[in-house]
C-alpha cells in the first residue's frame, strides 16, 4: 500500500502545532508567575527591614513603623487554627476509614 | 522420676499460669472492648462534628438570610436592582458577575492548564520536569490578595492600555459581538476579574490534569505509538479519554475556586451594582458584594447579603452536582 504523504504531513503538523500550543501554555505560566514575584520583589524589598518585625503598624501619616502586630497575629490565629482542626480532622478521618463506610 | 516431677510441676505451674494468663487476658479484652466502644464514639462524634457544623453553616445561613426570601420569593433570582436606601435588592447582578467572571477563567484556564499538562507529561525533558512542575504549584501558593493587588496596581493599567483600546478599536465597531467590548476602558470590569481568576485557577487544573495524565497505563500509550499515532494524536484519542473523569473533576474543582473566589476578584472587578452591558464594563460578584458591604449593613440589606450568601453555596453544591453526574454519564457511555 502506498503512503499517504498529504495526510501524514497533515496529522504531523497538527502534532506540532499542538505541541508548540502546550509549549506556550507553559511559557505563559511561567512568565505570569516570575511577573508577580518580580513585581513583589521589586515593590516590596524597600521596605524589608528590622523595623519590619520588631514595631506594630503607625497611625495613618506617621514615618516608620513595622509589621508586627499583622505578623503576630497571622501566627497566632495559624497556631489556633492548627490546634482545633488537627485533632478534629485526624478523629473524624480515623472513623471514615476504621468504621464508616 | 525427677524429670518426671519436674515434668508435672512443669505441667501444674503452666496450667497456673494458664489460669493466671487467661483470667487477665479475659479482663485485658473486656478492657480493651470498653476502650475500643469509647473510641469508636469519640470519633464518631468527631466526624459527626464535621458534619454538624457543615449543617449550621447552612442552617444559619437561611435563617439569617429568611427575611430576604420572604420579601421578595423567587422574584429575587432574576430582580436587576441593589437598591440600599428603597430597600429593593435582587441578587441577578451578583449571580451575573459571578458566573461570567468565573466563566471566563475557566475558558481561558482550562485550554492553558491542558498544555501545561500536556508539556509536563509529554514533551519536558525529564530533567526539567520537576522544577517547572514545583513552579506551576507555585502558583497555586500564591495568595489570592496578591493576585488582587497585583491585578488591581499592575495588570489593570497594563490590560486597558494594551488590551483594553486595541480590542475595542478593532472588535467594537463589530455588529453582534461589538457592545461586548463597549464601555470605560479603565482596566478594570468583568474581563480583568476573569483573566486574573484564570491565573489563579490554572495551577490547580494543570496539577490534576498532569497527576491524571501520567496514571494512564504507558502500554496504552505505546500501542498508540506503535500504531503510527503523533504525539498530539496520543494526547487527544488515548490519554484525554481514558483521563477524561479525572479532567473533568479537576475542571470542577477550579470551577469551584473561581465561584468563590473573593479578595482577587473585589480587588479587579469594579464593584460597581449594575447590570454589566459588555465584557469591560464593571460589576460585582457574590463574594466581593459580601467583602464589600458587611462592615455597614443592617435589616433587610443584612440579611440580603445572607441570601446571596446561600445563594453561592447552592450554586457551588449544584457545580459540584453536575459534575457528578457529568462523570457518571461518561462511565456509561464508556460501559456501553
Amino acid at each position: 500500500m502506498e503512503m499517504n504523504k498529504q495526510l501524514y504531513m497533515k496529522r504531523r503538523i497538527i502534532s506540532l502545532l499542538g505541541l508548540a500550543f502546550s509549549m506556550a501554555a507553559m511559557a505563559v505560566g511561567l512568565a505570569v508567575l516570575l511577573w508577580i514575584l518580580y513585581v513583589l520583589f521589586a515593590n516590596g524589598l524597600s521596605a524589608l527591614d528590622s523595623n519590619l518585625l520588631t514595631s506594630d503598624t503607625p497611625a495613618p501619616g506617621t514615618e516608620g513603623g513595622g509589621l508586627r502586630n499583622a505578623i503576630v497575629g497571622s501566627l497566632m490565629i495559624v497556631g489556633l487554627t492548627v490546634l482545633v482542626s488537627t485533632p478534629v480532622g485526624i478523629l473524624a478521618g480515623i472513623y471514615l476509614t476504621e468504621y464508616g463506610d | 522420676m525427677s524429670q518426671g516431677s519436674v515434668m508435672s510441676s512443669h505441667n501444674l505451674s503452666q496450667q497456673e499460669v494458664g489460669q493466671v494468663i487467661s483470667d487477665d487476658m479475659v479482663a485485658t479484652a473486656k478492657k480493651q472492648r470498653v476502650q475500643d466502644f469509647f473510641f469508636h464514639r469519640v470519633t464518631q462524634a468527631f466526624s459527626l462534628l464535621v458534619l454538624v457544623a457543615l449543617l449550621g453553616i447552612i442552617l444559619s445561613l437561611f435563617i439569617n438570610a429568611w427575611p430576604t426570601f420572604e420579601r421578595f420569593g423567587f422574584h429575587f433570582l432574576w430582580h436587576v436592582e441593589w437598591d440600599i436606601i428603597n430597600q429593593d435588592f435582587g441578587a441577578a447582578i451578583a449571580i451575573v458577575g459571578t458566573m461570567a467572571s468565573a466563566g471566563i477563567a475557566l475558558l481561558l484556564a482550562v485550554p492553558l492548564a491542558f498544555g501545561v499538562a500536556v508539556f509536563l507529561t509529554e514533551t519536558c525533558p525529564t530533567w526539567l520536569r520537576r522544577p517547572l512542575g514545583t513552579s506551576i504549584e507555585l502558583l497555586a501558593a500564591v495568595p489570592s490578595i496578591i493576585y488582587g493587588m497585583f491585578g488591581l496596581f499592575v495588570f489593570a493599567p497594563l490590560f486597558a492600555d494594551y488590551l483594553q483600546v486595541p480590542l475595542q478599536n478593532i472588535l467594537g465597531g463589530m455588529p453582534l459581538v461589538g457592545f461586548l467590548f463597549g464601555g470605560a476602558t479603565n482596566g478594570m470590569g468583568i474581563l480583568a476579574a476573569g483573566i486574573v481568576l484564570a491565573f489563579m485557577v490554572l495551577p490547580f487544573v494543570a496539577a490534576v490534569m498532569r497527576d491524571v495524565f501520567e496514571i494512564t497505563p504507558p502500554i496504552l500509550r505505546e500501542s498508540a505509538y506503535g500504531l503510527g499515532c503523533t504525539t498530539w494524536e496520543v494526547v487527544r484519542q488515548v490519554v484525554l479519554p481514558y483521563t477524561q473523569k479525572g479532567v473533568i473533576g479537576g475542571i470542577m474543582l477550579g470551577l469551584g475556586r473561581a465561584l468563590g473566589e473573593t479578595m482577587a476578584v473585589t480587588f479587579v472587578i469594579g464593584n460597581a451594582n449594575r447590570m454589566p452591558t459588555s465584557l469591560f464594563s464593571p460589576g460585582t460578584s457574590i463574594a466581593s458584594v459580601l467583602a464589600n458591604e458587611f462592615g455597614e449593613a443592617e435589616g433587610l440589606h443584612f440579611s440580603t447579603l445572607f441570601a446571596l450568601g446561600f445563594l453561592l453555596f447552592v450554586i457551588t453544591l449544584v457545580v459540584l452536582a453536575m459534575a457528578k453526574v457529568m462523570i457518571l454519564r461518561a462511565e456509561k457511555a464508556k460501559g456501553n
